[in-house]
């Protein structure tokens, strides 16, 4: 209980300077705003000839019907297919989340070495708080930060769609858009702010300055990058989606189009507008994988962060 | 209280700042002075489980502060005001002391309030509590760092230089804090100014290079130096020889010094009632004889 409310403790303080520092709020700021801004443009693009096409005139009534379409059936196809252009719109987009990992470690390697630089690490030295809980609190408060930006910032976004959708369509995205929104929100956007953000601040308890920080903090969002794009790598090759990761991947792939049969009818012949045909699927066991790996390499440097800090502070 | 024994420490290769210093500390005010260097800090933070020794064994309360368990059992109990003391400037001094309560273990909120108040209040801050810690004075930084370290009813408070930069006020006020906590705990107060252990301590070591050259009361050091400090008044000159020169003053017929040694030659001298300063004058003088001696 005591360790807890000491972990919480530094947290909340971490929290407070996460924001006054404001390299960890602008840097995640910038990149969800990239990710929000990539997503809605094109929506607002197509919107004007989405409008008139939801105007049905009798020519339009009968065209549709020589393809075997009724007006509701019309309404309903023009409903779903903008939740489509949605999660089209984020096969480009949403790749900006993964900046993320380069930008932030930078911005928030600074926590630690400016508690040495203030002098407070001497002072927190003397309470009766191990090395672990510091940097656990430490960590939570930065998380706390970066976390709370995003949500506002991708909420905004996210929100600003919905009610362009709502005022111009009169109804918002479908079910299936927004369910799928929701998952690379936590099954993607989530692990990368919290590996960046962990990364970050672990790297910075090698370095004495804030200023020290910065590079290594670069250095490291760089090795995560490319790390991270490597080993959670999607399976499909030869395509726009072989940069995408593999949570990403497995929200796309579970995305159920109710529009696509419809286009069918209208194209006269059946397509998948996101995987190549032949893509191989992604269960739950490899996603599963790609976290306690991510988990397990977070780990690994905060134990060397921990030696670190017994070695050379003796806490 | 506290035992230390045969302790060292070496910086890097070869930089000793402790060779192998014995003592145990009872309760009260102990005085630890030295010059700058000495190895007061880094025995300071050793006791308060900052820094690993190399050698020798430290125990505090019963705690191997060698040890991890140990150092956390000293560091529930301790009180520590470093030399270089860190506050977060953003915060309010009441912001700050919230927060060290939380981590000192003040988990109960009506005891931490109680707490937070009753030490703001001794230190003298409760007005301004509320206050950005960047717009405090030296002085007043140095108080909260006092009321921090009380925070949790601490049995040891350990103070690093805590009077230097300050003014003159501050100073006495400091002082006379740090003498009503030594009767609710053992305060260790490490100085380079031989007068804040005068006006406070019963007990007290001298510590040069690592090694502690004295250990007794102030009492016992002045007696060292009885019949050893003179008054000497020169036309300006200054009077060489064994003796070491504590002070000089301008007076109407030259200047007078204020000397410490066995005999001083040459000059007409008065002895004087000797001080804590003279004393230790005196013991770095006799240690810088020694070690040039050695070679």
């Amino acid at each position: 209980m005591k360790t807890i409310v000491q972990i919480l403790s530094i947290a909340r303080t971490e929290f407070r300077f996460g924001f006054r520092r404001s390299a960890p709020a602008v840097a995640t700021a910038v990149v969800c705003l990239l990710v929000g801004a990539g997503t809605l443009v094109p929506l607002l693009a197509i919107l004007p000839e989405w409008a008139a096409n939801s105007i049905l005139t009798p020519e339009k009534i009968e065209r549709l019907a020589s393809y075997g379409l009724s007006p509701q059936e019309w309404a309903f196809f023009l409903r779903e297919y903008m939740g489509d252009m949605f999660v089209y719109s984020t096969m480009l987009a949403w790749l900006l989340i993964l900046l993320a990992l380069l930008f932030l470690p930078m911005a928030t390697s600074a926590g630690i070495p400016a508690d040495r630089k203030f002098g407070v690490s001497e002072v927190l030295a003397g309470y009766p708080i191990s090395g672990s809980t510091y940097l656990a609190g430490k960590v939570l408060g930065m998380l706390g930060t970066v976390l709370l930006v995003a949500a506002i910032t991708l909420g905004v976004f996210f929100s600003v769609t919905e009610i362009t959708l709502f005022y111009n369509l009169h109804y918002g995205l479908s079910a299936n858009a927004s369910r799928f929104l929701i998952e690379i929100v936590l099954l993607d956007g989530l692990p990368i702010l919290v590996c960046g953000t962990t990364v970050g601040v672990l790297v910075g308890v090698f370095f004495r300055t804030r200023r020290a920080a910065i590079f290594p903090g670069f250095l490291a969002g760089l090795a995560s990058l490319v790390g991270w794009v490597v080993a959670f790598k999607a399976p499909a090759r030869g395509s726009m989606l072989g940069v995408t990761d593999l949570a990403y991947y497995y929200a796309l792939q579970n995305y159920h189009s109710t529009v696509q049969p419809v286009a069918a009818r209208l194209g006269g012949q059946s397509f998948n507008l996101f995987l190549p045909s032949g893509a191989p699927g992604v269960g739950i066991g490899r996603l599963a994988l790609m976290y306690l790996t991510m988990l397990a390499t977070l780990a690994a440097l905060a134990f060397l962060a921990r030696l670190w800090l017994k070695w050379k502070e003796n806490f | 209280m506290i035992g230390i024994s045969q302790l060292t420490k070496t910086y890097g290769r070869n930089v000793q700042a402790l060779r192998g210093v014995d003592l145990e500390i009872g309760s009260g005010m102990f005085g630890l002075v030295g010059p700058n260097g000495a190895g007061k800090t880094t025995l300071m933070r050793i006791l308060a489980g900052l820094l690993r020794p190399t050698s020798g064994t430290v125990t505090v309360l019963g705690n191997d502060i060698t040890t991890g368990r140990g150092k956390l059992a000293v560091k529930s109990v301790l009180g520590y005001i470093p030399q270089e003391l860190g506050l977060y400037p953003d915060l309010t001094a009441m912001e700050f002391m919230e927060y060290v309560a939380l981590l000192k273990g003040l988990t109960d909120k009506a005891e931490r309030q109680k707490q937070l108040a009753e030490t703001l209040e001794m230190v003298g801050l409760s007005e301004d509590a509320r206050r950005k810690l960047r717009t405090f004075s030296g002085g007043m930084k140095r108080r909260v760092g006092i009321a921090q370290a009380l925070l949790a009813h601490p049995q040891l408070l350990i103070v690093d230089e805590p009077t230097s930069g300050l003014d003159p006020e501050e100073r006495v006020r400091l002082r006379n804090l740090l003498s009503e906590m030594a009767g609710r705990c053992t305060v260790i107060l490490s100085t380079h100014i031989v007068e804040d252990i005068s006006q406070s301590c019963n007990d007290m070591a001298v510590i040069n290079l690592g090694k502690v050259l004295f250990r007794g009361s102030p009492r016992d050091l002045i007696n060292n130096v009885r019949g050893k400090v003179w008054h000497v008044t020169t036309n300006g000159e200054r009077p060489d020889g064994g003796a070491g020169i504590v002070s000089s003053v301008q007076v109407q017929d030259g200047t007078q010094y204020r000397l410490v040694g066995d005999r001083v030659e040459k000059y007409p001298a008065v002895p004087v009632e000797p001080s804590l300063e003279d004393g230790y004058i005196w013991l770095m003088q006799q240690a810088r004889s020694e070690q040039i001696s050695k070679g």
